[in-house]
């Protein structure tokens, strides 16, 4: 008895299952996948531009800086690009003299005002126009002119001209604004495109 | 009891146990390799009202996705819209800036039933970078993430043999990076690439 038994309820069981798979079958709906399209978005980095200038020496023998201009970082976008001038007396050892040199007097500077733009709020000099990744700014003192010292400075020093450079993104806005300030702008507090 | 001069016993019991294990066996069996054949014979005899062809899966259209190729220029991209392309690159990613992108699903009308277009994303994005899935597209659970995004199904039924494009699955087809995606004090904030995924499916109609 319990065999046959067993054999009605394992029979019991294989209809039941077919049961729910004919059902499963009829109800099953064919799904099918497309290609996919996997991205990857990678951010900028930041840049580090550079100045490349020339340093001669004039015929009355002071020295001077010629065909400056801002080499963008190879970064895959293009920069608005501004310069600061930083002029001192130094000595020997580096030690700065308590006054500044005076422009017109102590030096002189000649420089691309097509393309550059001074800002006496800040000091800086702007390009007015994006560099392109990697490239070399308009020159900011072109060939044939000059940031040279005029005349000698206190005994022991000698004048030093530093030219620190910085780059920002040329394209993109801010989120809010009517309308929203470019990068540049709302970065740097200068609309040098007027 | 005797029958034909042998005694019936344990050897004969175990020879019929075999016998329905065996038959039940290959009932299931049956069963399982008939499910296609049944929801065809289902499928058609809906759609046409006789059985004038012999059983076979019905066919489903072949689901294409496509955008077009994206440009960088100076920092910004564009679309080229004479290359389609199965997948873009975008190595410079800038703050406050919007990327076009624009993935569409092409279909090519083979499909003999009619079906729902699905449509899933998947990112790891951060907040700062947005985007809208188009106004053609509502979220579902109808169908399962195969690839742990979000599933967003397509208003409109495909009917059967319509060949068609479906396409605006992001909304203005842009995704837009906010002005603070990166901070110059925090070098390390979003400094990572991140992924943005879309896969498309088709699911029949009953």
């Amino acid at each position: 008895m319990p065999r046959k038994r067993m054999r009605t309820v394992a029979l019991a069981v294989s209809v039941l299952v077919c049961l729910i798979v004919l059902a499963a079958a009829v109800y099953a709906r064919y799904i099918k996948g497309s290609n996919p399209l996997e991205e990857t978005f990678t951010p900028s980095p930041y840049g580090s531009p550079s100045v490349e200038e020339e340093l001669l020496t004039d015929t009355d023998g002071f020295r001077y800086k010629t065909n400056v201009a801002v080499r963008a970082d190879d970064t895959g976008y293009a920069v608005y690009a501004r310069l600061a001038l930083v002029l001192t007396w130094r000595d020997g050892s580096g030690r700065v003299y308590g006054e500044q040199p005076y422009p017109g007097y102590d030096y002189q500077l000649e420089y691309n005002t097509a393309d550059w733009r001074y800002n006496s709020a800040d000091g800086y000099y702007y390009c007015t126009s994006p560099v392109g990744s990697g490239s070399l700014s308009p020159a900011f003192i072109g060939d044939g002119q000059k940031l040279k010292q005029l005349r000698a400075g206190p005994a022991g020093y000698t004048l030093h001209a530093e030219i620190a450079a910085q780059t920002i993104q040329a394209v993109g806005t801010t989120d809010a604004g009517t309308p929203p300030l470019p990068a540049y702008y709302h970065a740097w507090g200068f609309d040098f495109s007027n | 009891m005797k029958k034909n001069g042998l005694r019936k016993g344990s050897g004969e019991s175990a020879s019929l146990s075999g016998r329905f294990f065996r038959t039940a066996s290959v009932l299931l069996l049956l069963s399982l390799a008939a499910t296609p054949f049944i929801r065809t014979f289902y499928a058609r005899y809906r759609q046409s009202g006789t059985l004038d062809e012999p059983a076979r899966v019905a066919r489903m259209a072949q689901a294409e996705l496509c955008e077009h190729r994206a440009v960088l220029d100076g920092g910004r991209y564009t679309l080229d819209m004479s290359t389609v392309v199965h997948g873009n690159t975008y190595d410079a990613v800038l703050p406050g800036t919007d990327i076009p992108k624009d993935p569409y699903v092409d279909l090519d009308g083979s499909n003999e039933v009619a079906c729902d277009l699905y449509i899933e994303i998947f990112t790891n994005a951060p907040d700062e970078v947005s985007y809208t899935v188009g106004t053609s597209f509502a979220p579902t659970s109808e169908v399962s993430p195969q690839h742990g995004g979000t599933v967003y199904k397509y208003s409109q039924p495909i009917p059967p043999n319509t060949q068609q494009t479906v396409g605006y699955i992001l909304r203005g087809n842009t995704l837009t990076v906010s002005d603070t995606f990166r901070d110059k004090t925090n070098p390390g904030k979003n400094a990572a690439p991140f992924r943005f995924d879309v896969y498309a499916y088709l699911l029949q109609i009953d």
